[in-house]
Order: C-alpha cells, then sequence, then structure tokens
C-alpha cells in the first residue's frame, strides 16, 4: 500500500504539465552557466560553479520544495480532493508519509538536473564538489520539504511563509554575526558541501549563502539536518492523524 | 450499525448539527433537508472526515474518525465536483480502489466492472476533465462502490442526472438494499427522495425535525389540519355536504376546475364517511387527492411547527 501511495503521489508531482518548468528551469542553467563563463574571465570554473550553485540551485531548491511541500496537503484541500484521500482505509500517517517521501523526491530528483546543468556548464564535467553537492540537494530536499510541509499543517497562507523564509531568512541569516546561521537550512548544506566560504566576494557572495566561514562540522550539519527532518516528519505525522482536513468553505 | 448519540458539530460560530441522535440500519435512509440543513455535515460525520463537538457517533461499534477499519467498509459519493481531473475515469476508480487495499490485478478488474456498472463502458480511458456533469456524477458512484462497501453515503447523488440516468440511480439503490447494505443518501428534492425510500432523516438548522418512516411522521402531525382535494361535477353541492361533518375545519370551493379542497384533522374518519356520503347524496366524484401527499407538505408543516 505505502508503495502505491507513493509512486501514485510521485507521478502526480512529476506530470510534465506540472515539472516542465523547473525542468526547463534547471536545464537553462547550463546556458546561465556559458554566459557567465565567457563574460567574467577572472572567476575559476570551480568559483562560477560554486557561486552558481548557491545563487541559483540551491534558492531553486528552496522554492521547488516550497511549492512541492505546501502542495502535498493543501493542494489537496484546496482541490477538495482531500475527501478521496481521507475516506480510505489507509492510516493518515502512512498517507502523509508517503506523499512526502514523493514530493521529496521529486524536489531532488529537478534540483540534481540543475546542479549537473551548472556542472556541465562551469565546470565541464563531474568533480568531487558536484558530488557533495548531490548529496546536500538531496539531503536538503529532505529538510526543506519536511519544514515546510509543518508549515503548511500549521498556517493557511504556508506558500508566502514559506517563500520568505527560502529566500529572505535562508540567504540574510547565514551571513549574520552570532550563531543564527544555526536556525538556518542552507547554512548547513553549505557545510555538507564543504562550500569555501567567500571565494566569490560580495553581495554575490552574501545571496550564495558563503559570505561567512560557518563553523561547524560535517557530521554536526548532518546531525542537525537529520534532527530537522526527524523532527518535523513527527510532528507532521502526528498533526496530519488528529486534525480534520475539510475544504475551507465547506468548514463554515 | 450507525449510532447517534446527542450528536453536535460546531464550525466555528455555525452549528452544523445540533444534537442528533438516531440509528440507522440497512435499507436506504433520506437525510433530507435544504441547503444548510447539516446533512453533508452528518455525512462527514459518519464518514470520519469530522468529529462530533459533542456527544458521540460510531459505525460498526467504533468512532468512524480517521478510522482505516470503519472505512474498509464505508462508501462515499460525496457531493463536490472535483477529481483528479487529469485521470480517466478508469484510473480514477482504480486508484481508489488501489487505496482500499486491492492488489494491481483485483483493482483493474474491479474499476473495469464497476465503470461498466454505472454505464461508463464508452468512456472509460477519456479524460475526467472532459466529462459531463453526469458522467462525472457516475465515476463517483463507482468509486464508493468499488470496495463493495457495507455502507454506503451518497451526498446528492441525483444531482446533474439525466432522467434515464436517475432511473438506473434507483435501481441501483434498489439492489444496494435488496444485498442489506446500509444506504444513506442526502436530498434537498423531496420527490427525488419520495421514490427512493420511506425512511427518512429531516434535517432543518442542524437538527433532526422528524425521522422514521414518512408515514410515522405523518401521525405526528395529526394536529395540523390534513387537506384533501376532491374533483367533482357538482362542487357545491359537496361542500354543502362536507362541512356539515364536525371534523371538516374548512371548505374552498374552486368552482372553475370543478373541484373544492377541504381541511380536516380526522383524516381516517374522513375517508370512512366520504364513500357513504358521496353514493347516499349520488355525487358523482372524479378524483381524490390530497395535497399533503408528498414530503414537501410535512416538511412545511414541520418547519412551521
Amino acid at each position: 500500500m505505502a508503495t502505491f501511495l507513493f509512486t501514485h503521489a510521485l507521478r502526480d508531482y512529476l506530470r510534465p504539465k506540472r515539472v516542465v518548468t523547473w525542468v526547463a528551469l534547471a536545464i537553462a542553467l547550463f546556458a546561465v552557466g556559458k554566459v557567465f563563463m565567457l563574460s567574467s574571465t577572472d572567476t575559476t570554473p570551480a568559483e562560477a560553479y560554486q557561486l552558481l550553485s548557491g545563487l541559483i540551485v540551491f534558492r531553486l531548491l528552496a522554492l521547488m520544495s516550497a511549492i512541492f511541500a505546501t502542495a502535498i496537503v493543501s493542494q489537496e484541500v484546496e482541490q477538495k480532493t482531500i475527501v478521496y484521500l481521507l475516506t480510505r482505509p489507509i492510516p493518515r500517517w502512512q498517507m502523509l508519509l508517503s506523499r512526502w517521501l514523493a514530493a521529496a523526491v521529486a524536489v531532488g530528483g529537478i534540483a540534481v538536473i540543475a546542479v549537473l546543468a551548472n556542472a556541465l556548464s562551469t565546470l565541464g564535467g563531474f568533480s568531487p564538489a558536484v558530488a557533495r553537492d548531490l548529496l546536500a540537494i538531496v539531503t536538503g530536499a529532505f529538510a526543506y520539504t519536511a519544514l515546510f510541509l509543518l508549515v503548511s499543517l500549521l498556517l493557511n497562507r504556508a506558500m508566502v511563509v514559506c517563500l520568505i523564509f527560502a529566500f529572505g531568512w535562508e540567504s540574510a541569516v547565514p551571513s549574520m554575526q552570532g550563531e543564527l546561521y544555526l536556525l538556518t537550512i542552507n547554512s548547513h548544506l553549505n557545510v555538507i558541501a564543504e562550500r569555501a566560504a567567500g571565494d566569490a566576494q560580495g553581495v554575490m557572495s552574501a545571496l550564495a549563502g558563503t559570505a561567512k566561514k560557518i563553523p561547524l562540522a560535517t557530521w554536526q550539519a548532518w546531525l542537525a539536518l537529520a534532527g530537522i527532518v526527524t523532527v518535523c516528519t513527527m510532528f507532521n505525522l502526528s498533526w496530519f492523524s488528529k486534525n480534520e482536513y475539510v475544504p475551507r468553505e465547506d468548514g463554515e | 450499525m450507525i449510532v447517534m448519540d446527542s450528536v453536535s458539530r460546531w464550525y466555528g460560530q455555525v452549528i452544523g448539527v445540533n444534537d442528533v441522535s438516531y440509528q440507522i440500519g440497512p435499507g436506504v435512509t433520506a437525510l433530507l433537508g435544504m441547503n444548510g440543513a447539516g446533512k453533508s455535515t452528518l455525512m462527514r460525520l459518519i464518514t470520519g472526515q469530522v468529529r462530533p463537538t459533542t456527544g458521540s457517533i460510531t459505525v460498526f461499534g467504533e468512532e468512524p474518525f480517521a478510522n482505516p477499519g470503519v472505512f474498509e467498509r464505508v462508501g462515499y459519493c460525496p457531493e463536490i465536483d472535483n477529481f483528479y481531473e487529469y485521470m480517466s475515469g478508469r484510473e480514477f476508480v482504480y486508484t481508489m480502489a488501489r487505496m482500499n487495499g486491492m492488489n494491481d490485478a483485483t483493482a483493474k478488474a474491479r474499476a473495469g466492472e464497476m465503470m461498466e456498472r454505472v454505464n461508463m463502458g464508452h468512456a472509460l480511458d477519456r479524460k475526467i476533465a472532459g466529462y459531463s456533469k453526469g458522467m462525472r456524477q457516475r465515476v463517483k458512484l463507482a468509486q464508493a462502490m468499488v470496495h463493495n462497501p457495507d455502507v454506503i453515503l451518497l451526498d446528492e447523488p441525483l444531482n446533474g442526472l439525466d432522467p434515464v440516468g436517475r432511473r438506473e440511480f434507483m435501481g441501483y439503490l434498489g439492489e444496494f438494499s435488496a444485498q442489506g447494505k446500509t444506504i444513506i443518501v442526502s436530498s434537498h428534492i423531496l420527490f427525488e427522495v419520495e421514490q427512493m425510500t420511506r425512511s427518512i432523516m429531516l434535517l432543518n438548522r442542524g437538527r433532526l425535525l422528524a425521522a422514521g418512516d414518512v408515514r410515522t411522521i405523518r401521525e405526528y402531525l395529526d394536529r395540523y389540519p390534513h387537506r384533501i382535494r376532491i374533483e367533482t361535477p357538482q362542487p357545491r353541492e359537496l361542500a354543502s355536504r362536507l362541512i356539515a361533518l364536525p371534523y371538516v375545519l374548512k371548505v374552498d370551493l374552486d368552482e372553475w376546475s370543478q373541484a373544492i379542497e377541504l381541511q380536516t384533522r380526522e383524516l381516517n374518519q374522513f375517508y370512512e364517511v366520504l364513500p357513504q356520503l358521496v353514493l347516499n347524496e349520488n355525487i358523482p366524484i372524479r378524483g381524490v387527492t390530497s395535497p399533503d401527499n408528498n414530503l414537501e407538505s410535512i416538511f412545511k408543516y414541520l418547519i412551521e411547527a
């Protein structure tokens, strides 16, 4: 049953109509990388890769996570199709877990295309940095979607909150003084990706979330992200199992 | 089978269902009421989508909210017209069958069978987005029945069905009922309900106004006058005889259509006396009907009461 739920949700998330824009964006990164390399002669391929990765790929990851994660439950409620899911003999936790995994895999899969497009255009192939990025991006897909799912279960206007988090909090906070970076996912992903701080200078570096050296060991970053995924998931499963999900106008 | 004990359900400041106690067993039971009466809320309570705010509801002895054990035995055809539009009808019913625990082969076979059963065999693989309203209703019905449930809840199922579809649907209800299933149908169109069942739950503003057999409900109404319309070529003569009866409260003459309409509190006595009176006075009668002989009148009476 869990397998069917997962594949059913994955098929839904990977419908051409739904992913065409994202895949196009990911592939367009190849062209962006080429243009960047041609226009910026004093930047090494490794620096260009890292900058584009931080600036675009990991932002794309957060954006996709926000959109896919909020769709897991909210979209079903808004489209009123939630009734078909909640009146089936499936434990709610199983339903949510399968759908969340499918969303995370879909997001991770598309983000992997973006990583590879970036690598091909800037580095011209594979490298250890790309491997680390792939690892970070897949981890990030699970962390972001788990967190945004939690937000969507708690708040009505979850998308706005998620986008503010993805583009405001995640970009600004890692560069701030003190230890606020601990409250971001991006900082931990940068540690896993072993991204060097400040290679790309100034505003670009700040936007890429690499302006400041993150004083964390890799294992600490793994632990923190595992904690985020576990806590958010446990909360999500418990919350979804106990609460009612009736289309809004029907519940008034 | 379905037991409601002082069930109330509030949506914030708005009450959906108010202190309803009733038991529903096998056969067809109709939830009758106007829009906002609480029919859909009651269905959501029975199908475990929402919890009662106060009171309790059990289906097969278990609380239905988020209870897979109950859902295995319940089929629900919601009022909403929303689907996974990108799916075909067969795919949708197959998906629902899989979610009901069937394996791939069984679900495929069952989905095809149910689509044929609701006369959708000609459009099995067309996208739901291209279905007419009536076709969508049929698909909803198919997904509700696909796992052969013991209890079937149908929320406004006749919406969008053409006369042929309605007749077919009545046929399905008869079949399910004959199989000993519990069928709960909601409607705000009274003549439809009359054709489906005599067992009704009459809801108004969340309250259960009356429940049981239509005839039983009629007994509640004895203190309200019943109206009887009699068609005769001699309306004046008949009116003068009938107004003399002690239990006839009022007689209205309709000379243009050659009929009278009277009101009485003693329906049985009146019907006992009428044939003798007509024979004795030799007044021809073309027809006797009761404008109250439908659920709409009962509904009106009860609400006004």
